[in-house]
């Protein structure tokens, strides 16, 4: 096990360098100088030679991408022109947004994804089964934006039940003092962001344990007489489970990242939104800045899947 | 005597109607009612959208200057927008282009996916490790923002999206077509190969990948329902195809004002219901696809 995390920590190490060099190039390859927020028309040329060489720009490629790298290991993600903040400090900012939002919608999906994973799988066939494989072809099938907005009319202009945007009150500061103004705003935004996770761990919930009841284990224990329940939620459930934590695994990635379009429909100050909002403002740092934390993220979230998998299934072996 | 003969010549009859799997394919999947009628709807959208100027009086950036922001009516059947076009022609057009770039994207993914995949698969060693370290990089990239942060820089355009989402997109199709192909070239008939004298060429693209086609179709199907979601959602943030070529995901874009979203409903939920009802279809019928090739999950 231990060999198996190191190994996967080694290998990870030329996909970073991969991932820094491709997001490296992307930017560069950008029209427009990155000086152009810093320069003024009116500058001589001399001028402008001068702030270029002072960013390193007058330098070839391969030893820009070196500084830049360096200065990344140093921790300094450089400066974000859209939010006049170190990048570092605008990702820190928006992180927590988003991650408070994910972990409710992950909460919300699993809760329900499972469960009428298991229902459907027990009752194949049946219409409550058909019921909920339709729900899940929908949700899995909707533009995230499309039901929000759908959502939006419904619940905020028609019924007005719930807040159109934001993550509180304008006005009202964001912090745990206003924890009931918060949740309020993140009713909507929750349930568009649950919906696609929660379609797809009903979806493999419900193939994971049609597979499981088939085997012959299942057939002894019914055979031995124990009651459907213990059978179904005991033995089965647990192997059933298995392939749904890799899944789970997969979503950590998420928690932090964010879903671009639901933070910008509903105008959440969450990672998403800030990606969104550094491309449109041509602000490279914080393209560069959030492209590698999440790409770092997605890395250890997928070693974390795979560490998960041999803790819940003992069977699997490392080598 | 002649009996003997007439059985013989019924039984060569018998062995004469061969059925391919192809066939046994297309036989369960004829039985699955949802699968049909998807690929019934699916079959319309194409026509109509392919065929647009039969189903329409109107041009596609036709404006009719007595009618802005006008209601469905009988002239109008879906309304008109803000610049007095109207809505189900521009409707019709927009699949055109929604549904050539989630295909145009797919046939990407695949080409890069299955040369990348069976290479891989078929060489493994050290060309396998640098070839799955390749599709890790991809695989860690956040998606949509990456997307938008090339779209941006290759300028927003029908052909860089189609580009994106297919040169984002081929890792998944790569690492199946790679795992097939690795229990595959163990199999007995890559012994036969061998024992020939096939050449590496032949041997991948005649005997090996032939075996994954079932797979690469039904990854296929579902592929272009996700590309189509993701063109619209770079059309709708204004980074996809831009108008006047409408596509479903840009004639979203009317509804980022709340004035429309509130009093204009024509204006946006036609198209969004054209994006969920295709890319349901194309998703029943991958399921029913996935049941047809391996009923082992079925029954």
């Amino acid at each position: 096990m231990r060999q198996f995390i190191i190994r996967r920590i080694l290998q990870s190490i030329p996909v970073l360098i991969g991932i820094s060099i491709f997001l490296f190039l992307i930017v560069h390859a950008a029209p427009g100088s990155p000086t152009a927020h810093v320069i003024d028309p009116k500058m001589t040329p001399d001028e402008r030679a001068r702030i270029e060489a002072k960013m390193g720009l007058d330098k070839p490629l391969p030893v820009q991408y070196l500084n830049w790298i360096t200065e990344i290991l140093r921790g300094n993600m450089g400066q974000s022109t859209k939010y006049g903040q170190p990048v570092k400090d605008v990702i820190k900012e928006h992180m927590w947004n988003t991650f408070y939002l994910s972990i409710v919608s992950l909460i919300l999906s699993l809760v329900i994804g499972i469960p009428i994973g298991i229902i459907s799988a027990t009752k194949q066939y049946s219409g409550l089964d058909y019921g909920f494989t339709i729900f899940a072809l929908f949700g899995l099938s909707i533009p995230a934006f499309f039901f929000a907005l759908i959502l939006i009319l419904i619940f905020s202009v028609n019924l007005k039940l719930l807040p159109i945007s934001g993550m509180v009150t304008p006005g009202n500061p964001i912090s745990f003092s206003n924890f009931k103004d918060i949740a309020w705003h993140s009713v909507l935004p929750a349930i568009v962001l649950g919906l696609g996770s929660c379609a797809s761990f009903m979806r493999y919930t419900r193939s994971s344990m049609l597979e499981v009841i088939r085997q012959d284990y299942i057939r002894t224990a019914r055979s031995k007489g124990l009651k459907e329940k213990v059978v179904i939620y005991k033995h089965a459930l647990r192997n059933a489970l298995i392939p749904v934590i890799t899944l789970l695994g997969f979503q950590i990635r998420f928690l932090f990242s964010g879903a671009l379009l639901t933070e910008t429909v509903f105008g959440w100050p969450g990672m998403g939104k800030m990606g969104y909002m550094g491309v449109m403002y041509r602000d490279y740092s914080l393209i560069l800045g959030v492209n590698l934390f999440l790409a770092i993220l997605t890395l250890i979230g997928n070693l974390l899947a795979d560490i998960l998998y041999g803790v819940a299934d003992p069977r699997i072996r490392y080598d | 005597m002649e009996k003997v003969v007439e059985k013989n010549i019924n039984i060569e009859k018998e062995e004469e109607k061969i059925i391919s799997p192809w066939k046994i394919i297309f036989k369960r999947l004829r039985r699955n009612k949802l699968a049909m009628v998807s690929l019934v709807i699916l079959c319309i959208f194409i026509i109509m959208s392919a065929f647009a100027p039969l189903f329409t009086p109107y041009e596609r950036d036709g404006i009719d200057f007595e009618a802005y922001e006008e209601s469905p009516s009988r002239t109008h059947i879906l309304g008109t927008d803000d610049l007095g076009r109207d809505i189900y022609t521009r409707l019709l057009y927009g699949g055109r282009v929604s549904l050539s770039v989630g295909i145009v994207a797919v046939i990407i993914e695949v080409t890069l996916g299955v040369i990348l995949g069976g290479i891989a698969g078929f060489y493994g060693g050290i060309i396998d490790s640098i070839i799955m370290r390749i599709t890790d990089i991809f695989m860690s990239f956040p998606f949509l923002i990456i997307a938008i942060t090339v779209v941006s820089v290759l300028g927003p355009s029908m052909y860089n999206v189609m580009l994106v989402i297919g040169f984002l997109g081929w890792t998944g199709i790569a690492r199946i077509v790679r795992g097939q192909i690795l229990s595959l070239r163990e199999q007995e008939f890559m012994e036969a190969t061998e024992a020939l004298g096939l050449s590496d060429f032949r041997k991948i693209t005649r005997h090996l990948l032939p075996n994954t086609l079932a797979s690469i179709i039904v990854w296929s199907t579902i592929s272009i329902a996700s590309a189509i979601l993701t063109e619209s959602s770079l059309s709708y943030l204004g980074l996809g195809v831009s108008p006047p070529t409408p596509t479903w995901g840009n004639m979203l874009q009317a509804a980022q004002k709340q004035y429309v979203i509130e009093n204009q409903w024509w204006l946006w939920i036609p198209p969004g219901l054209a994006i969920f009802i295709t890319v349901m279809s194309l998703n029943i019928l991958g399921d029913g696809l996935r049941d047809a090739v391996d009923p082992k999950l079925k029954k």
